[in-house]
């Protein structure tokens, strides 16, 4: 072969070994193809959500920032364009969204932030688009079509008159949000002018969107969970349970009092329910449920966990097993002790209860839609999984009716809605005494049932505070 | 108004680069010489039509004088490598001419886009290398001497390697350049063609296992000061080709399975050993674990990627300046984010396709020195592309190597028009009677059934596939009877030792006595 005169002598084999060498990498090069497909199929469209993109930022030099709108169609957050080109970004109803729909001006917040992709991206038609770009040289953004009602939010914002608080209000059929109130709150219109104060205003945070980030001790609404724990070990004969409360149970040198140091007297659970006594639900966690019932019932029912909010939201936290107690034990059963719940959490309790037990993701998110009001995508409802039985959440129900028929949320009884509902008191270190309010139920009228959760920080114990405001939505929603 | 030409740009430049790929493609199967030159020239224009647009769009959004320098250059530039090769080597390959130039020309528009100063150099230095390359088919012609050179191009490759490992200037981090009045020379890239011209060298002249061993020594030292060096990338392109050049010339897939042996041995070796090795591979696995730090440069890209999504932004609409560093080594990144995840798939493509060509060409030239350089040259190129767009793509650790023709990088640019017109040189000194046959590359067909697709004559093409395994059948049939006399008999060969020339003397005999 060195001489290399004849072509002839070239082997099948040589051939071969090339068209082989030519195989393999072909082989690569397909590979190499179909994982870009791959990669702009499947990770792309996570990725493009990663806190570290930045390149979103770049289409607002061609598009028009897209409306956040209400429920009912009306504009919570849109972009004015002046005659110079000039865009000034506006919130009709400024405080009551403040924190919820964020602001967009300076840095961004809320679904402001959550949703800058859509808002940004522009899905008119190209007939649209080229119209646009004649007259206007932008396209305008796609809108963010929120559950939330303007109205309803007016009411709660009313009700918590100017207290310290939050509200959220959720649809009981699909965990839509209706309302996220979060007191004090902010403008968003003026946030830049007011950003030196705002963020230095360290004892109203009012940043913070204390619906969904809050963490607050639970108080007696976690005898929801406690009840739930106990229902079960004792799924048939929990009718059976009984308690004569004295005023007070002891653990070893550690004593526990019912509210105002009453004294119950003989109860059944849904006396003890209705009633919130803490004596009973003491003895219950300390005897009558096993080590790790309380902990188990809650991390079911989201504690410790993630809820999966688009918004920043925190975790609602649950701690027994390190600093197991008895005395600790005790106080975690009627909502003392670690335990740390925001108001969106005990409100997706009080959903799955209504809901025969299935815990249902809550959404702010309707759907997007663009310029022209046709739909883009929808949110699905997402189901977070069963997290009780049917027949418990309907023995939860009884018992949270009979809170609001002979117990503490006598307030709702008057309400045609058939509210069932559980306060609580959460105590905290002050020198006036005074505590948050809770209230958590829902309405269960069988149609456009709502789910409420309320808390109301520095009340006087006991003065009903969240029943009032809850009273005033279940009111609004169904008396008018 | 220029909304609306951007946005419809989108679209045209991915139907030039789509129908440039498909043409590119049609050209290389082509059964005639009249059909293949229809191809190259719809080549030719699609090209054209690709450039003039993406600069409208680029001028359009950033009206700079220099931008319409550019653009008059790579047209110019286009045109006279088309007329040069067509007047002084009409035997060249005008695919491979066109999509090199296409290849060049779509980096050159995404530099442009990121930054002009640095888009004029590259052209320059495209155009100067191009300028010398002319020369290199006239010198090539005496290229058989260089097949008894492969222990000098040897020991050159290791004394430049060795030069930039102990003299080199540190850039990111990497010893990689070495300076030589004010110009930065990356001497990995000029190595690649001595380091190919070694191994075709020494294996044309044995591939007695001593041979090989003594290769193997001598890519090793290439491959661990490389690695040294931080050079991980060229470390690997010099691994695979020298792998796939030793299995193809000795036909025994055994070293293949030896060099993967070795290469997972030395992997782990390395990940032990280099910090910046074990660095890499967790960029790898996880790259927002280090977001701040070494991470930031992957995230980047891989977010711009995400940016563009099929179509792209739009050139200038996106934001891939956010990568550091994207034009040397994110290009691919920067075309996804303005041009489009489809347009980077045709660009994929389209590199495969240059590599299929190069495989072509190996296969019809007749000398086996030649054809292992080509082979070598084709392995390298495939697999650095690999290389580049997998790691942009975060398929495999990102090793910090430039994608041939397209990254900014003088070197990188330099060696590879160097390394094309090496192969256009080889192809010109084809020896063939039938010229007209051969004034292209005619796609090799690849299925085995077609056997050997060439002849001198008419009648030695006309070979049948049947009689071609019979001559392979009376081959192995007189290979066993002959194998204890056969070293007597030919004096220099050694029983089991199955050298080409070997084979090619049998069947030489075996079609002497098919076709008397």
């Amino acid at each position: 072969m060195k001489d290399g005169s004849s072509k002839k002598q070239k082997t099948a084999s040589t051939v071969k070994s090339y068209i082989f060498v030519s195989y393999l990498f072909v082989a690569l090069f397909v590979g190499m193809i179909a994982y870009v497909i791959y990669f702009q199929v499947k990770v792309s469209p996570e990725l493009a959500e990663s806190p570290y993109n930045r390149h979103q930022g770049t289409y607002s030099t061609t598009v028009i920032r897209g409306s956040i709108l209400a429920s009912n169609g009306m504009e919570l957050a849109y972009t004015q364009t002046d005659e110079e080109g000039n865009e000034t970004r506006y919130y009709p109803y400024g405080h009551f969204f403040a924190q919820t729909v964020g602001y967009a001006d300076y840095g961004s917040s809320g679904l402001e932030a959550a949703y800058n992709d859509a808002l940004l991206d522009s899905h008119t038609s190209i007939m649209e688009q080229i119209e646009n770009d004649m007259a206007a040289e932008k396209y305008y953004g796609d809108n963010v079509v929120t559950s939330l009602d303007i109205n309803l939010t007016q009411a709660a914002y009313n009700a918590l008159g100017g207290r310290k608080g939050a509200v959220i209000v959720m649809d009981a059929d699909t965990s839509r949000v209706l309302t996220c109130l979060s007191q004090p709150d902010f403008d968003p219109n003026t946030v830049a002018d007011d950003w030196e104060d705002l963020i230095t205003n360290e004892s109203d945070s009012p940043f913070l969107n204390r619906a969904i980030q809050g963490l607050y001790e639970p108080g007696s609404t976690f005898k929801i969970l406690t009840t739930l724990a106990y229902l079960k070990q004792h799924p048939n004969d929990w009718s059976d349970f009984s308690y004569e409360c004295t005023g007070e149970y002891k653990i070893g040198n550690f004593t526990i009092h019912c509210i105002d140091n009453s004294v119950h007297g003989k109860l059944t659970l849904a006396d003890a329910f209705s009633k919130s006594c803490n004596c009973a639900f003491s003895y219950m966690a300390t005897n009558l449920l096993p080590e790790n019932a309380l902990m188990e019932t809650a991390e079911e029912l989201g504690f410790n966990k993630e809820i999966g909010l688009r918004l920043p939201s925190s975790i609602s936290e649950f701690d027994l097993e390190k600093t197991r107690d008895d005395s600790i034990t005790a106080q975690t059963s009627i909502g003392q002790g670690d335990t740390m719940a925001t108001p969106m959490q005990m409100a997706m309790i009080a959903q799955a209860v209504y809901n025969n037990g299935e815990m249902l993701r809550p959404e702010f998110v309707i759907g997007i839609s663009n310029a022209e009001s046709v739909t883009i995508s929808e949110t699905k409802t997402a189901s977070l999984g069963k997290v009780m039985t049917s027949g418990q959440a309907k023995v939860l129900k009884q018992l949270m009716r009979e809170v609001v028929e002979k117990g503490t949320a006598g307030a709702l009884a008057e309400i045609p809605c058939n509210a069932c509902g559980k306060t609580g008191t959460a105590e905290y270190d002050n020198d006036q005494g005074y505590a948050h309010s809770w209230f958590v139920g829902f309405s269960n009228t069988g149609e456009d049932d709502i789910v409420v959760a309320v808390i109301v920080e520095e009340s006087v114990p006991g003065d009903g505070a969240a029943v009032g405001v809850a009273r005033e939505i279940l009111k609004y929603r169904f008396e008018q | 108004m220029i909304n609306i030409i951007v946005e419809l740009s989108k679209y045209l430049l991915l139907a030039f680069m789509l129908l440039f790929t498909i043409f590119t493609y049609t050209a290389m199967r082509a059964k005639t010489a009249s059909a293949r030159s229809d191809s190259t020239r719809a080549q030719l224009v699609f090209m054209l039509l690709f450039n003039f647009l993406a600069y409208a769009v680029i001028f359009l959004q950033k009206p700079e004088p220099a931008i319409l320098i550019i653009y008059a250059g790579i047209t110019l530039y286009m045109l006279l490598v088309n007329l040069v090769y067509h007047l002084a080597y009409k035997k060249a390959s005008v695919i491979l001419i066109n999509t090199m130039c296409m290849l060049i020309s779509i980096g050159l528009v995404i530099i442009t886009r990121l930054d002009v100063d640095d888009a004029y150099k590259q052209l320059v230095i495209a155009i100067g290398a191009t300028v010398i390359s002319f020369f290199i088919p006239i010198i090539i012609r005496k290229a058989k001497i260089f097949s008894k050179w492969g222990l000098f191009f040897a020991i050159l490759g290791i004394l430049l390697l060795a030069a930039v490992f102990v003299l080199g200037r540190v850039y990111g981090g990497s010893r990689l350049y070495l300076e030589f009045h004010g110009i930065t020379f990356q001497l990995s890239e000029f190595v690649k063609l001595t380091f190919v011209f070694f191994i075709a060298g020494m294996l044309y002249h044995s591939t007695s296992f001593k041979q090989v061993f003594f290769v193997t020594v001598l890519a090793a030292i290439h491959v661990v000061i490389l690695v040294a060096s931080t050079d991980l990338g060229a470390g690997l392109v010099y691994f695979v080709a020298y792998m796939v050049m030793v299995c193809v010339a000795t036909r025994k897939i055994r070293y293949a399975v030896l060099g993967l042996g070795g290469m997972a041995g030395a992997s782990v070796v390395a990940y032990r050993l280099f910090s910046h090795v074990r660095v890499r591979v967790s960029v790898w696995r996880d790259p927002v674990a280090d977001y701040q730090d070494t991470g930031y440069q992957i995230v980047q890209a891989l977010l711009s990627i995400c940016a563009g999504g099929w179509f792209g932004t739009g050139l200038l609409r996106g934001s891939p300046d956010m990568v550091p560093l994207v034009e040397r080594d994110f290009t691919f990144a920067a075309i996804c984010e303005e041009l489009g995840i489809l347009f980077a798939i045709c660009l994929i493509l389209l590199c495969m396709v240059a590599f299929l060509i190069i495989m072509n060409i190996a296969v019809k030239l007749d000398n086996d020195f030649y054809k292992l350089i080509a082979l070598g040259f084709g392995t390298e190129y495939a697999f650095q592309v690999f290389l580049t767009i997998g790691g942009t793509v975060k398929l495999i650790p990102m090793t910090g190597i430039t994608l041939p023709l397209v990254s900014y990088g003088g070197s990188s640019i330099t060696c590879t028009i160097f390394m094309f017109a090496i192969i256009q040189g080889l192809y010109i000194m084809r020896t063939d009677v039938d010229d007209s046959y051969y004034d292209d590359t005619t796609f090799y067909e690849p299925e085995p059934e077609t056997g050997p697709a060439e002849g001198t004559s008419a009648s030695a093409y006309e070979f049948t596939h049947d009689q071609l395994e019979e001559q392979i059948a009376k081959e192995n049939a007189y290979r066993t009877q002959e194998n204890g006399s056969a070293a007597a008999r030919t004096n220099q060969y050694i029983p089991g030792e199955e050298t080409e020339e070997f084979e090619r003397r049998i069947i030489k005999e075996a079609e002497n006595s098919i076709n008397s």
